[in-house]
């Protein structure tokens, strides 16, 4: 039962990195499609990859370190509603992102990915620090 | 028959000059040679047979005559040019049936043939203006008169031109009166053509906004401006400054007169373009100026350019009084074009100048389209 149990876990954390780091390689590879096809001009494509960078990198970055750097066997967290709310959490988060960059302007849209960071951060910070920051939750 | 002088025709051809180069400040005397080829290119000139020339009896009291009987000019060996005139008068007066009225005396220095031969002398040596140059003189400086006289009845018109209250909070409106007595036709910037003397209340919306009344006086030749400043506290800046027209073209425009001009660009660009314009009168320059704000035209982008979402353009126009007498002005267009792109909110100036033609020219034809008297 409790070697079960830690398979969900891994997976859980899995999961949380994929709708991360999927959502991001999504929203910069709109920008740089933006560039490429002269829907933007140079300097908003560097505010705007700088922004999005400012958004997801504190998230992705200690996603990455822990698989990298603290990562153990025999790891466990709890699963269930917490486990949920992170994926909520997550995926709210990254699609308001995407919805700013695909349907907004771009200066827009950077405003608003700004101000989001400030609102809602609390909303993802907590889950991603819950599952990766803490391994001795169990 | 003619009396006295009157309605004389004195004709002196070219042929007759070109016999003596040296025409001025002496007498020629003249053999029979030269006698002969002058009464007969005066003949040609009268449309009369030529005398004979025969040599003056010897023991004759006179050095010339004429004789009626056998049509002979009686001459010296060597005579005065005049004199040959003067018998010739005879000798015309006796082909043409008497019309020069040659039997007034029997020659005397104050004679008709004396005359004759005085006034063909000075024609020959220039003295005498031609009658068609007295003319043409003559009613050059009636017309001058004329034109003076006009001018001083045409007085210039005194314009009482005045702004009430003269510093306005945003929204207030502010009355301006005019009246500009003796004026032909009367434009108010940022309004258009008005009455010769009315009030108007206006809501200025710019920071700094002067009104330039211009005024065409009598046969348009005086154009006066004058201007009143209006300070709005709390007003916006929309107009793009001078450096930024970068891009210019100067056009030539033919309008009845300049306060019709500048009522048609008034009209065509606030009303046939919708922009907001500024207008104001240069002093130095002596030019009218029509800035506009910026306006987004969908006819400036091509289907193919998916990539832009928009161009807006704005316009500095410049219109020159030449006082031109066929109503030409020069028309000078300046454009400011920026585009935006498709996922984007800035606008970044137009780096294309076919861009910046493109909407000097449709100005411009739209101008021209519109210059019409009964407009």
């Amino acid at each position: 039962m409790e070697q079960v149990k830690t398979e969900k876990i891994k997976n859980a954390r899995i999961i949380l990195l994929c709708i991360w780091l999927g959502f991001a390689l999504i929203n910069f590879g709109i920008i740089m499609f933006y560039y490429f096809k002269h829907w933007i001009e140079i300097d908003n494509f560097k505010a705007a990859m700088t922004q999005l960078n400012a958004s997801c990198a504190p998230y992705l970055g200690a996603m990455l370190f822990f698989f990298w750097g603290r990562a153990k066997k025999g790891d466990t967290v709890k699963t269930g509603l917490p486990f949920w709310l992170a994926i909520i959490g997550s995926v709210v988060w990254n699609g308001a992102i995407l919805s700013f960059i695909l349907l907004l302007n771009i200066e827009v849209a950077i405003d608003n990915i700004k101000n989001i960071g400030g609102l809602l951060s609390w909303l993802v910070a907590g889950a991603i620090g819950y599952y990766f920051a803490n391994n001795s939750s169990s | 028959m003619k009396k006295g002088n009157e309605g004389w025709d004195i004709r002196c051809p070219d042929e007759l000059k070109e016999l003596f180069p040296k025409r001025s400040g002496y007498y020629y005397r003249v053999g029979h040679d030269i006698a002969k080829k002058v009464l007969i290119i005066l003949s040609a000139a009268y449309h009369i047979p030529a005398p004979k020339l025969d040599n003056i009896p010897k023991g004759s009291s006179d050095y010339a005559m004429y004789d009626y009987d056998t049509q002979t000019v009686l001459l010296d060996n060597r005579n005065h040019l005049k004199s040959v005139f003067h018998e010739f008068y005879h000798h015309l007066d006796n082909m043409t049936g008497g019309e020069y009225d040659s039997a007034d005396n029997a020659g005397s220095s104050s004679s008709l043939s004396w005359i004759f031969a005085e006034k063909l002398w000075n024609t020959f040596t220039n003295k005498e203006k031609k009658p068609s140059q007295k003319r043409v003189f003559g009613r050059l400086m009636i017309l001058l008169l004329l034109f003076i006289f006009i001018s001083l009845q045409a007085e210039e018109p005194k314009i009482v031109f005045q702004v009430n209250p003269g510093k306005v909070q945003l929204g207030d409106p502010v009355t301006l009166s005019w009246d500009a007595p003796g004026a032909d036709a009367v434009f108010l910037t940022n309004i258009g053509r008005v009455e010769i003397k009315g009030q108007l209340e206006v809501y200025p919306k710019e920071k700094l906004t002067s009104y330039f009344l211009i005024v065409g006086s009598k046969f348009g030749l005086k154009v006066k401006a004058e201007e009143v400043k209006i300070e709005v506290i709390g007003g916006r800046g929309i107009f793009p400054q001078k450096e930024a027209f970068i891009h210019s073209w100067t056009y030539c425009l033919t309008a009845p007169s300049l306060v019709e001009l500048l009522d048609c660009c008034h009209y065509v660009l606030q009303n046939a373009m919708r922009f907001e314009v500024d207008e104001r009168y240069d002093r130095k320059k002596t030019t009218t100026v029509f800035v506009t704000g910026s306006s987004i035209q969908p006819d400036m982008v091509e289907k193919t350019e998916i990539h832009i979402r928009s161009r807006r353009i704005s316009y500095w126009v410049e219109i020159r009084d030449n006082k031109s007498p066929q109503g030409k002005f020069t028309c000078e267009i300046r454009t400011f074009v920026e585009y935006q792109l498709r996922m984007e909110n800035t606008w970044r100036p137009e780096t294309s100048d076919s861009h910046y033609l493109q909407g000097a020219e449709k100005l411009y034809n739209l101008l021209a389209q519109h210059i019409s008297p009964g407009r």
